[in-house]
C-alpha cells in the first residue's frame, strides 16, 4: 500500500501528528513514505507544532465535589418522587418562602399599613354624612308609602 | 455507633457495581437503584464536564449543564432505549452536547477580548500574559468555526473520542465527520499562522 502526499496530508490532519495512533491498515505505509521524504518530516513536523499551540487551550478543572453535587441532587429529587405531591408542595413553598430577617420587615410592614388604615378610618368624620343619608331615605319611603296609601 | 456489617454491605455493592460496564449500570439505573446511578456519576462527570466547558466556554455553565444531564438520566429514567442505543457514552455525549448547544444558543455571543492588557513588561510576566493571549485568540478562533466542526475537533482532538463514535454522536457518517475535522483544522491551522505566529515574531 502506497500513501500519495495529499493522502498523507490528509490523514494528518484527521489522525493528527502522532502516527502511532493511525488506523494499523494505514500505519506501516505511512512510516515508510515518512522515513523516504525529508517533505513529509517536515510536515509531520509542522503538524505536531500546529497540534502543541491547539493544545495550549484555556481549560479549567471541575470542582473537586461535582460529582457529589450531582448525587445529592439526585437524592433529593428521588426524595420528592416518594413524598408524593402533598409534600411536593410544602417542598415548593419552603424552597421559595423568605429568609427570617426578609420574614420579619414584610410583617412589620404589613402591621404598620393595617394600624395606619386603621387610624385614617376611625378618624375620618363619615357619621354627619350617614345620618344625612339615612334621613333622606327615610323621606322617599315616606313619600313612597303616601303614594301608595 | 456505625455498623460494620451494614457499612460492609454497601462497600461490596459499590464493589460490584464498579464492575458493571456502562449499559448495565444504565439497565439497573432505570429499575431505580441508586447505587448504579451514582457509579455512573463517578465514573463520567470529569469527562462530560471537559467536553461542556469545551463548547460553553464556561466552568460554572458547562457544571450546571453536567448536572442538569445527569439528573435528566435520574428522573426520566425512560430516555435510555436500549433497542436504540449502542453504547451510554454516545448517547450521552449527544444528550450534554444538546444541552450546550441550548445553552449557547440562549447566552448572548460570548465576547472573548483580542487584547489582555500588560500590567507588569518583567520577562516572566510577559511569557505568561503571551501565554493568555494565545488562549484567548485560540478560543476565539474555535469559537468562530461551525458548529459541527467545533462539535467534531472537540470531540476527535480534545476528548480522544474514536471517530466512529463521534460520528455516532453528531448523527453522522465516518466520511463526514472527517470531513469535518479536516476543514475545522485547516481553518484553525491559517489563523494560526497568519495571527499567533506572526505575533511571536
Amino acid at each position: 500500500m502506497r500513501i500519495d502526499m495529499k493522502e498523507f496530508k490528509e490523514y494528518l490532519l484527521v489522525y493528527g501528528a502522532d502516527l502511532s495512533q493511525w488506523p494499523e491498515e494505514l500505519r506501516e505505509a505511512a512510516q515508510t513514505e515518512l522515513e523516504h521524504s525529508t517533505e513529509l518530516q517536515t510536515i509531520v513536523e509542522d503538524s505536531m507544532q500546529f497540534e502543541k499551540v491547539l493544545q495550549n487551550r484555556k481549560y479549567e478543572e471541575p470542582d473537586p465535589g461535582l460529582s457529589h453535587r450531582i448525587i445529592t441532587a439526585s437524592v433529593r429529587q428521588k426524595q420528592i418522587i416518594r413524598q408524593g405531591s402533598r409534600t411536593f408542595l410544602s417542598y415548593i413553598f419552603q424552597e421559595f418562602a423568605l429568609p427570617k430577617p426578609a420574614l420579619t420587615t414584610v410583617s412589620v410592614l404589613i402591621v404598620s399599613v393595617l394600624m395606619i388604615g386603621f387610624a385614617i378610618g376611625y378618624t375620618n368624620p363619615l357619621e354627619d354624612v350617614t345620618n344625612t343619608e339615612e334621613q333622606t331615605n327615610l323621606q322617599e319611603f315616606l313619600y313612597y308609602e303616601g303614594e301608595i296609601l | 455507633m456505625a455498623d460494620p456489617d451494614g457499612r460492609k454491605t454497601i462497600t461490596v455493592m459499590n464493589n460490584l457495581f464498579e464492575h458493571l460496564d456502562d449499559e448495565s449500570l444504565i439497565r439497573q439505573t432505570q429499575d431505580g437503584e441508586h447505587e448504579a446511578f451514582t457509579t455512573l456519576v463517578n465514573r463520567h462527570t470529569r469527562r462530560f464536564y471537559s467536553m461542556a466547558y469545551r463548547i460553553v466556554f464556561n466552568k460554572d455553565d458547562a457544571e450546571d449543564i453536567v448536572q442538569e444531564a445527569f439528573l435528566k438520566l435520574w428522573v426520566k429514567k425512560e430516555l435510555w432505549d436500549p433497542n436504540r442505543q449502542a453504547k451510554f457514552t454516545t448517547w450521552f455525549y449527544k444528550v450534554v452536547t444538546n444541552l450546550c448547544l441550548d445553552a449557547n444558543r440562549k447566552k448572548k455571543p460570548l465576547l472573548l477580548s483580542e487584547e489582555v492588557p500588560l500590567a507588569d513588561k518583567s520577562p516572566g510576566q510577559e511569557a505568561i500574559i503571551n501565554h493568555r493571549q494565545e488562549q484567548v485568540m485560540l478560543d476565539r478562533f474555535i469559537q468562530e468555526l461551525p458548529e459541527r466542526q467545533q462539535l467534531a475537533l472537540n470531540l476527535c482532538f480534545y476528548e480522544g473520542v474514536s471517530n466512529q463514535e463521534a460520528a455516532d454522536t453528531m448523527g453522522l457518517k465516518v466520511k463526514a465527520l472527517q470531513s469535518l475535522i479536516m476543514r475545522a483544522k485547516s481553518s484553525l491551522k491559517e489563523k494560526i499562522q497568519n495571527n499567533l505566529v506572526r505575533g511571536t515574531r
